[in-house]
């Protein structure tokens, strides 16, 4: 027992106040794009998941919990390599306003900050809590503007189709229905880009919380933009029928209620095809399940 | 092997100190930008409903943006001309950073709700607007099918204004904005003047050199960043 805990006193209080030092030294240095980040994820409609990040870091950190106890006080010159490599990259984003470049380094001296008290260790242990730090990032507008535009054909197109499956006579123009003489910005109001990549987070952090093989979690990944636009499909059917009622604003209320509800619906989804895929005894975790099939 | 990797945590501490001092890179965010923003949308709240012979009322926007616009002031007017009855609709977006409009301007929005474009070409408009007196607008024709039978044209006039007080209307210049220091953050505005009944050329040049007129201390206050 006295063996087990001196076992998991492997920081002093020392390395634990010098790990806290550079922490907020690094906070301090990257508050430009740390603060730009947090600016993003509040007032931009469209970068709202990055509100997601921290707590899907948190889950997939407390999964990996037990790992902890092989975490030691490491020094390491990989971390100010990274710090170098990140405060390059924001100080570059700055000066030809490359934003991507300029958050991502603000990420990555806070990373490399930990790095220099922990070594590669904390990398090889808790790479995936590393990882979901991508997201932060706020997408580009460009990026943002190339997704838009397809997102915004398919939910007019879908909106279209379900509109003359019940009867309603709806004209398309473009990205707009024209509904009982009124026109509606069906593709700009429900084209669900807000959600793709809280979407795509969600199946990110889906994927790294249960042990998948390597290759079942690129095919749970590689099919979570089905899932993502399924799911605005499915938040389409009651906003279509509200526009064919003639209620339009009450349509944009219903939409943006499910947009959120789509969520725990897009995990649900991907919960099922796990199952299925496990049910299909196809070899998709790195351990079997209690109570699988031997 | 080991001691050498001991001094990583000073040489940490050591580069946050000193890296910033080598290369410095100051917030995008930072407070000027958010002072002019909040001039900005001040300056939209006081443009006139009356200008000349025009009274204006508040329309929808013409061919409206979606949240992909993040835009920090919009106005978005139809003015009639007492006494013609003649009607244009006023239209200024200003973007806190500049790389929000990019892909928002006439021949992407009016496609995207329906509308065709006939024709496009660049004009010179003959105007005090507080920033220049002679600047180029686009001009550009689009129509769209109705369902009685008929179409809707739709003829737009735009132009953008930059923070440094200059005015354009080529697109490709705006792209090149976010393309140094802090640039993109300076904002960037579009100023668009919609009509969607005949006129003649001459009631055209009077209704954008007269609406123009009206919101010089807008355009103004829109070219100067401080």
């Amino acid at each position: 027992m006295q063996r087990n805990v001196q076992k998991l006193q492997l920081w002093t209080a020392g390395e634990l106040a010098l790990t806290g030092l550079l922490l907020a030294l690094a906070a301090w240095m990257c508050r430009g794009p740390l603060l730009d980040i947090t600016s993003a994820a509040f007032n931009h409609p469209h970068q709202t998941h990055i509100l997601l990040v921290l707590p899907a870091a948190l889950l997939l950190l407390w999964l990996r919990r037990k790992r902890l106890k092989y975490l030691r006080f490491s020094p390491s010159l990989l971390g100010p390599a990274v710090i170098l490599v990140g405060w390059l990259l924001v100080w570059v984003g700055h000066e030809i306003d490359f934003r991507a470049a300029y958050h991502s380094g603000g990420l990555l001296v806070m990373a490399g900050a930990l790095l220099s008290v922990t070594g590669a260790s904390a990398l090889r242990l808790f790479l995936p809590v590393f990882a979901v730090f991508v997201f932060a990032i706020p997408v580009p507008g460009g990026v943002r503007q190339q997704i838009a535009g397809p997102l915004q054909s398919i939910a007019t197109g879908v909106t279209h189709f379900l509109l003359e499956l019940v009867g309603s006579t709806a004209t398309r123009e473009g990205n707009a229905l024209l509904i009982e003489g009124q026109r509606v910005a069906a593709g700009e109001a429900m084209h669900g880009m807000r959600m793709i990549f809280a979407l795509a987070l969600i199946a990110f952090t889906f994927v790294f919380a249960i042990p998948f093989r390597p290759a079942s979690r690129i095919a749970m990944l590689a099919v979570s933009p089905a899932v993502a636009i399924l799911c605005n499909v499915i938040g389409l059917i009651p906003t279509s029928l509200l526009y064919g009622a003639g209620m339009s604003e009450a349509a944009e209320t219903v939409y943006s209620i499910m947009q959120w509800a789509m969520l725990p619906i897009a995990l649900l989804m991907l919960i099922g095809l796990f199952r299925l895929m496990h049910w299909l005894e196809l070899p998709v975790t790195t351990w079997r399940l209690a109570g699988s099939a031997p | 092997m080991n001691r050498v990797h001991e001094i990583g945590p000073f040489l940490a501490i050591a580069l946050i100190l000193m890296l910033p001092l080598g290369f410095p890179a100051g917030s995008a965010n930072d407070a000027a930008a958010e002072v002019h923003n909040a001039q900005i949308r001040e300056a939209f709240t006081e443009v006139a409903w009356q200008i000349a012979r025009w009274r204006g009322d508040v329309v929808p926007l013409p061919a409206s943006t979606d949240a992909t616009l993040n835009p920090n002031a919009i106005l978005s007017r139809r003015y009639r001309e007492i006494g013609t009855g003649i009607e244009a609709t006023l239209v200024v977006v200003h973007c806190g950073d500049a790389r929000d409009i990019l892909g928002h301007w006439p021949p992407v929005c009016y496609p995207a709700n329906g509308f065709q474009l006939t024709g496009q070409q660049a004009l010179t408009v003959e105007c005090d607007i507080g920033l220049a007196d002679e600047f180029t607008v686009n001009r550009f024709d689009f129509y769209r099918p109705r369902e009685w039978g008929d179409t809707l044209d739709v003829n737009v006039f735009n132009f953008f204004v930059k923070p440094d007080g200059s005015t354009t209307a080529d697109y490709q210049s705006i792209t090149n904005l976010a393309g140094s220091a802090g640039r993109s953050a300076m904002g960037i505005a579009q100023v668009q003047i919609v009509i969607t009944h005949a006129m003649s050329a001459a009631e055209e040049t009077r209704t954008l050199t007269q609406l123009l007129s009206g919101i010089k201390p807008l355009l103004l206050r829109l070219g100067k960043y401080e």
